[in-house]
């Protein structure tokens, strides 16, 4: 009775644990954010941030662009797809004009502090009859006379001056709203207003978008393109979607018909969906508790888990037939010991990969730990109640395809140790003498559909203006700090007029302002210029008293960044205070001189010159190398760890199976014309712990070589399925782990089933089959 | 006796609906040939403006005359003679000129040069394409009257409507009367009249044709080699 308490304390855990996550189930969410492939580490936390925000306002719009052949339909079509994608609850049209026309409305506020250069020299040289008789000119020119606010008030025309010389059409950096007359292309952005969160709500707006899409195309016969973070994150997320199916689907199926056929009762059946279904839940649950959201990636990586997670039954299930004659205890000791390495060796591997920075392999770590660990525990606790009732393992079959194995493979262990050994060594030196390609391109890592790539290279050709991934940081404790950098880099040598555009683009410093104000006294001030025309044009009195009292009241009141910001929401976030620091981005135009400008930004102060691309390959670079240099650490511990419990240096060279099939393994991919990366080293870490998983169940079943084997060919065939459909995948990363795996795990497999074999080493002695 | 009744609301519905679906489509006349009525049929001419502009808060209209040369192979000099004399010189969509009375020539910038040089030099050129592309183009409230919205929300921005107008009259003189409303309200009303065509070819002619009319200043010369300013 006592010895029932704990499985069944552990039943009702479970079940609660159940029921609460059912009941949760709603707060669950699929996260599918690209950027924890990103291992750039900011350790500044107002960078961290402001980089956070631009990164997060960047991936919540999208650009479309309409090409036809005809311009009405184009611009009808245009039109049409605007409202349509409007009236979705989730999306914003950002109209053509809603950037100048939100600028124009806050910035005709602050007008009196506002001047373009040439206002500034002519008002210094100008005297007050020459500024009345330039605009009253200006009133009897058919173009000069065109105003953006009322005369009444700007009487003098200078801020609509300032607004068509500074916000000209061509200038409008963040707007592709133009209308290409050559090309019948037209384009606009649309910003999430609420953006989807889950998969399915993702997927739900993608279809949408979509629809509304085709249905504009066919209507109006006009090519509809889009380009955006979100629809690669919805694609990628579909890939993996299909991955987690394939995997789940193909491990699960396969782990049914095998317990079956091998155990033919549904008691170790229910253990082994059991202990899956308890491991993949605790990771699910610990993820999101530590996370807030499961990562998609983290799904298709830990649907692998189910060919490991199944392992402790089966390791649990031979020990029991192995050892059901000896005394109670006994057994239990040998059990408990052979299970703890089992599940050691495994956490060991797959904690690892937590060692990354990488936040994706963060999350695997998690996931597959906590999950291996609760699995491991359900079937110790769970085990006992199992085996209450006799369970019988057909052996025929497995005893078959063990036998020919080793009539193929083990006849001759020395042979074979010789053989891997010299394979190995090939392979090193095959390795070592440049035939190793890595590339750390982070790009390489996804999986995206040829359309979307199509239409992202369309797009970045008729709409991108600025280098992708490139653009300058400029920091400073004061917004006259940021200016004056920004002043510094276009006035740098070598760096071209507009190369770069920033926050100078749409607003003056404060500094500029306030003498913007006190020079347009000249304007405003009694007697001034204002004076002297309302008393050439007739205009009436009240109106210039009342500019020139706006003019007063606007006194030391300049325009700042974020006061804009909160105005115009369609501008990108180029600027971000935290704690007495402010950040600025500084966009780059296409063509600029990059050399130039990235020589200048070492020169000034506070400007940093950032490509992202290449600071994510050489941040990758980097954790393939730390990687590396921790997988040897890993080797040294594990050894350290066998020498210790065995007290035996010759328990050691076990090691030398799976640093053999990691050889072997990493060999084959590059011959293969894989480069290597990250992700294949991260996976060496599996290959490390699934093979000492194996090798310490073999060793420690040195005296049931039958039942070991047998264990252990059920185990491998399990994870060989898992990983197998994980080298599959049609996602890169998820491919190059699962390839590395599926190769090292097999070598693991065949020196367990043929080295750790006293049956065979008799008949190496002439004694087997006799 | 209901099935009477229905047949006869069943035909009032469909009377009343059928004018209805006339009037959903309209038979609206090609732009094409509406733009084609009010455009000047040659390339080379002459002639005296007026211009009336009605600003809101300015108690009278500001009015000014001048004269004009257009060529198509040369550009626009227009010329204002009171209530200032200066003269705006159009050559292309990126070279525009101010010349002052002193003569001193400036160059002119940003929004003006879309509004004049996509809007007037083209008008004048007789360029319909260009309006049909950029403008929502309909009839005005008499024959020869044409009404013209920008596509564009930009222009939109600064310009609400022009509407161009050509009367002939018993002499048969042409005149154009062009109406540009901006969208802060302001009306600026602008007629073309005395218009006297040239036949002539090539840009030495249309050079030589416009120093007749300003030999006395460099802006002819401005318009034939606008890189030199």
């Amino acid at each position: 009775m006592k010895s029932l308490l704990l499985p069944r304390t552990f039943i009702l855990f479970v079940i609660l644990a159940a029921a609460v996550f059912v009941l949760n189930i709603q707060h669950l969410q699929i996260d599918t954010n690209l950027n924890d492939l990103n291992p750039t580490q900011i350790r500044e936390p107002g960078l961290k941030k402001a980089i956070d925000n631009l990164t997060s306002d960047v991936s919540q719009r999208f650009t479309v662009v309409i090409k036809g052949e005809d311009k009405k339909a184009v611009l009808n079509s245009k039109t049409t797809l605007q409202e349509k994608l409007n009236a979705f609850p989730e999306l914003t049209v950002i109209k053509d004009t809603a950037l100048q026309g939100d600028l124009v409305g806050l910035l005709s506020a602050y007008r009196f502090n506002l001047l373009s250069e040439d206002q500034r020299q002519s008002l210094q040289v100008s005297s007050n009859q020459q500024i009345s008789d330039s605009a009253l000119r200006k009133l009897y020119l058919i173009g000069d006379g065109v105003r953006l606010i009322p005369f009444e008030q700007d009487p003098l025309g200078w801020f609509s001056d300032y607004l068509m010389t500074n916000f000209d059409n061509e200038d409008m950096s963040f707007q592709s709203s133009n209308v290409n007359l050559k090309d019948q292309t037209t384009s606009f952005s649309v910003i999430f207003s609420t953006f989807p969160v889950g998969m399915s709500a993702q997927q739900s707006v993608y279809s949408r978008i979509q629809a509304v899409e085709n249905q504009v195309s066919q209507q109006h016969n006009v090519t509809i393109l889009r380009s955006g973070m979100f629809f690669f994150a919805v694609d990628s997320a579909q890939s993996a979607k299909a991955d987690i199916q394939l995997i789940a689907i193909g491990s699960v199926a396969g782990i049914l018909l095998l317990m079956m056929l091998v155990f033919r009762s549904l008691l170790p059946l229910l253990l082994s969906l059991s202990s899956i279904a308890i491991g993949i839940g605790f990771g699910v649950i610990t993820s999101t508790l530590v996370f807030g959201s499961i990562h998609v990636l983290t799904i298709v990586f830990g649907a692998s888990l189910i060919g490991i997670v199944v392992d402790y039954s089966l390791h649990y299930f031979y020990h029991y037939l192995a050892h059901r004659h000896v005394s109670n205890s006994a057994h239990s000791n040998v059990l408990f010991r052979a299970m703890l390495l089992s599940v050691v060796t495994s956490l060991v591997g797959y904690g690892a990969l937590g060692l990354s920075d990488l936040l994706i392999l963060k999350k695997v770590a998690l996931f597959s730990c906590s999950g291996l660990a609760m699995a491991w525990l359900s079937v110790m606790l769970l085990g006992p109640l199992v085996i209450r009732r006799p369970i019988e393992a057909r052996q025929s079959l497995l005893k078959g395809i063990i036998h020919g194995c080793q009539k193929a493979l083990g006849q001759r262990p020395r042979l074979l140790v010789l053989a891997g050994l010299t394979l190995s060594a090939a392979c090193c030196g095959y390795i070592y003498s440049g035939n190793l390609k890595t590339n750390d391109d982070p790009r390489r890592f996804f999986h995206v559909s040829e359309s979307l790539l199509s239409q992202e290279q369309e797009i970045a050709k008729l709409t991108q203006i600025y280098e992708p991934g490139r653009y300058l940081l400029i920091r400073g404790n004061s917004s006259e700090a940021i200016f004056t950098a920004l002043n510094s880099i276009n006035n740098a040598q070598g760096v071209e007029s507009h190369a770069i555009i920033s926050v100078a683009n749409y607003l003056q410093s404060e500094h500029q302002q306030l003498k913007n104000y006190t020079l347009q006294a000249k304007l405003y001030e009694d007697g001034g210029a204002l004076d002297t025309f309302a008393a050439t044009i007739g205009i009436a009195p009240k109106i210039s008293e009342q500019v020139k009292q706006d003019y007063k009241l606007a006194a030391g009141n300049p325009l700042r960044f974020n006061e804009l910001l909160k105005h115009v929401p369609t501008l990108p976030p180029l600027w971000f205070e935290h704690a007495n620091t402010i950040y600025s981005f500084a966009l780059i135009k296409k063509g600029s001189n990059l050399a130039a400008i990235e020589a200048a930004s070492i020169t000034i102060d506070g400007v940093e010159y950032v490509n992202t691309l290449a600071n994510a390959s050489s941040a990758l670079k980097a954790q393939r190398e730390t990687a590396t240099k921790l997988l040897f650490l890993a080797y040294a511990l594990i050894a350290l760890l066998l020498g210790a419990y065995y007290r035996k240096v010759s328990a050691v060279l076990m090691l030398l199976i799976p640093a053999s099939a990691s050889l072997i393994a990493i060999a084959l991919v590059c011959a293969l014309g894989h480069p290597i990366n990250v992700f294949h080293v991260m996976a060496l870490f599996l290959v490390l712990g699934l093979g000492m998983d194996y090798i310490i169940f073999a060793k420690e079943m040195t005296s049931h070589p039958d039942t070991a084997q047998q264990a252990i060919l059920l185990s491998a065939v399990t994870s060989l399925l898992s990983f197998g459909l994980l080298a599959f995948s049609s996602m890169p990363i998820v491919q190059a782990f699962g390839s590395i795996i599926l190769i090292g795990n097999t070598i693991n497999f065949i020196a367990a089933i043929s080295l750790f074999n006293t049956n065979q080493t008799t008949y190496e002695k002439g004694n087997y089959g006799r | 006796m209901n099935k009477i009744w229905l047949g006869v609301i069943l035909y009032v519905l469909l009377c009343g609906l059928f004018p209805r679906f006339l009037q959903a489509s309209p038979r609206q006349p090609d732009e094409a040939a509406l733009l084609a009525e009010i455009v000047p049929s040659n390339c080379h001419f002459s002639g005296h403006f007026s211009q009336q502009k009605k600003i809101q808060g300015v108690p009278v209209p500001l009015t000014s005359i001048g004269d004009f040369y257009y060529s198509c192979d040369l550009g626009l000099v227009w010329h204002t003679q009171t209530p200032f004399n200066e003269a705006i010189l159009y050559v292309n969509s990126s070279n525009n000129f101010r010349a002052d009375a002193d003569g001193v020539l400036t160059q002119l910038t940003g929004t003006t040069r879309y509004i004049m040089s996509n809007f007037f030099v083209r008008l004048l050129k007789g360029d319909t394409s260009y309006f049909i592309d950029e403008f929502v183009v309909s009839q005005g409230e008499r024959s020869k009257m044409v009404t013209l919205r920008p596509e564009s929300e930009y222009i939109r921005k600064g310009l609400d409507a022009i509407v161009v107008s050509k009367t002939i009259d018993q002499t048969n003189e042409v005149s154009l009367n062009i109406e540009v409303l901006d969208a802060t309200g302001q009306r600026t009303t602008v007629l073309i009249n005395a218009i006297e065509h040239y036949d002539i070819d090539g840009k030495r002619a249309a050079y030589e044709q416009c120093e007749v009319h300003y030999s006395d200043t460099p802006w002819c010369q401005v318009l034939r080699s606008p890189p030199r300013y």
